[in-house]
């Protein structure tokens, strides 16, 4: 072969192999999912961005908001976390003081119902509580009960979503402490599609105006409300038309691990709850929608979880490349977290009116008995 | 001259050797946790549809190429191939890292603890080393074994 006709070849070749994966790619790249079936509803005075702040750092998390105050830890620093108040000034850090040396640090969560927060990792498992006052965390957790989901439900229980030892699919319960840490589970709420696991997951809130648990199943149309004592108040739907999970489940038998082996259709990727409402992340791109604002935003789908009712839809902005990453809603103010940035949005009137109730505070002289002997033994102070 | 020569067939037979080690390392450590490279494969978008085939045709080419360039004759076409391979895998790489919300699949061993940008300019270094490798070979074609080769560009 001649050097010219050597070149030519390399030069097809690679035209060749870079063309044959760019079609690959556009052929099976289908950009988010359409449902014809549905049409979201925009208002004309849709909610607004009223505050922007720069955190500098992009690993915070919203462990909770109250009274125009909100609090916001770090995964990479459990200890440490930072309030805002929601004009976003006024910032604020803390640094969390625990009755022990250390701790193991692999995914732990915040979570703030003044005047409670609790620390906790459920894949560990520890759980630390305190008073908001002095910030001093103590140890709650006798027993090992794992779980991979936790929201406050007042100063001495917890909703957890974990693994059932009964099952071995994912339950919702309830982790409560009084004489001795007692953890309810119910293996009716979730309903099994696939595997028990993957299908059912989603992501589990608290709402504390209607004293139930929201529980929004990530690969289906539809979420659960749920009273304290674990009994199903309301099956709600989300508005598009996957009903059915779509995902597939390999066994890897080598590690005897299960592994999703398809990438799978994700409805709803996160929510929260407040008043009311029900604030729902979807993936599903409904009719008519623009596909140019649908690549520049996320949508926020608002339902009425006391009547059932899908009530309107709002685009939350991305910052640069960023897309919302998670958010938080507040009586009439939608927090969200946008790479280094958070957010805040203006949500119309009626969300306003409601009061978030103190914390119901239940044997906590109890619990203070039980704890105030490990402060002792533990971090001086 | 003779030197010159000499030197470049060294180069030649190491980079020969590189991708040989590369891509029976890479294919035994994804024949050794087939399932686990099937589902990678599964996951990514991208090749879903023929997951099934492409995870066995990928270890199977990855052998092949590397008995193409231990076999004296079929040098040349070792090294096309393993041009092509490298070519895709990089474009694949790139391709998923700035177009698409996935992450990229799949290494086998060590590989998989380099960082994609890490990855992709290794890839292209191997792209290189390929087209080093096929100039010297077709050289050596043109030129008979020891002959210096001549760079005619016309």
């Amino acid at each position: 072969m001649t050097q010219k006709k050597l070149y030519i070849l390399l030069f097809i070749c690679t035209i060749g192999s870079i063309g044959f994966i760019s079609l690959l790619f556009a052929f099976t790249n289908k950009g988010p999912e359409r449902d014809m079936s549905f049409k979201r509803g925009f208002l004309h005075d849709a909610p607004k961005k009223i505050h922007e702040l720069d955190l500098e750092y992009n690993g915070y998390y919203i462990a909770g908001a109250y009274n125009n105050k909100i609090y916001l830890g770090n995964s990479q620093s459990p200890l440490y976390l930072i309030t805002v108040d929601t004009t976003l000034d006024h910032k604020q850090e803390i640094r969390l003081a625990i009755d022990q040396d250390s701790l193991p640090l692999r995914s732990p969560q915040l979570r703030i119902i003044p005047p409670y927060f609790f620390l906790m990792d459920g894949t560990i498992p520890y759980i630390l509580r305190g008073r908001t006052e002095d910030w001093k965390g103590y140890s709650m957790l006798e027993n090992p009960f794992y779980f991979n989901q936790a929201q406050p439900i007042d100063s001495v229980t917890l909703a957890i979503r974990t693994i059932s030892s009964k099952t071995k699919k994912f339950a919702l319960g309830t982790i409560r402490f009084s004489d001795s840490t007692t953890l309810t589970l119910s293996h009716k709420l979730l309903k099994k599609q696939v595997d028990g696991i993957f299908d059912v997951d989603g992501t589990l809130q608290y709402n504390r105006q209607q004293q139930q648990l929201v529980y929004t199943y990530r690969y289906r149309n539809q979420y659960i409300v749920a009273n304290d004592n674990l009994q199903t108040q309301l099956l709600g739907k989300t508005i598009d038309t996957i009903s059915q999970t779509q995902i597939q489940v390999g066994t890897i038998v080598s590690k005897n691990q299960k592994k999703m082996s398809t990438p799978a259709l994700m409805v709803n990727k996160s929510s929260s709850t407040s008043g009311n409402y029900l604030f729902v992340n979807s993936q599903i791109l409904g009719k008519t929608e623009s596909l140019i604002l649908w690549e520049k935003s996320s949508v926020i789908d608002v339902y009425d979880i006391v009547n059932n009712r899908y009530e309107f839809s709002f685009y939350v902005e991305n910052i640069g490349k960023n897309k919302l990453k998670t958010f938080y809603v507040m009586n009439d103010k939608f927090i969200g977290l946008i790479g280094n940035h958070m957010v805040i949005y203006q949500l119309g009137n009626r969300f306003k009116e409601l009061q978030t109730p103190t914390v119901t505070v239940q044997n906590s002289n109890l619990i203070f008995q039980i704890s105030k002997p490990k402060n002792n033994t533990g971090v001086p102070g | 001259m003779k030197i010159n020569s000499k030197y470049k067939n060294i180069l030649l037979e190491f980079i020969c050797f590189l991708y040989i080690l590369l891509f029976v390392y890479a294919a035994l450590s994804k024949l050794l946790v087939f399932d686990e490279f099937k589902i990678q494969i599964g996951q990514s978008a991208m090749l879903t549809p023929f997951a099934d085939v492409v995870a066995w045709v990928i270890p199977f080419l990855e052998i092949l190429i590397a008995l193409l360039l231990i076999i004296p004759r079929f040098k040349l076409l070792g090294l096309f191939a393993a041009f092509n391979l490298m070519v895709m895998f990089t474009t694949y790489i790139f391709v998923i890292l700035n177009f698409s919300n996935d992450v990229p699949c799949s290494c086998g061993g060590v590989i998989e603890k380099l960082g994609w940008t890490e990855h992709l300019m290794f890839n292209i270094a191997f792209v290189i080393l390929a087209t080093v490798g096929i100039l010297i070979k077709n050289g050596q074609n043109n030129n008979g074994y020891i002959i210096t080769p001549k760079y005619a560009i016309s």
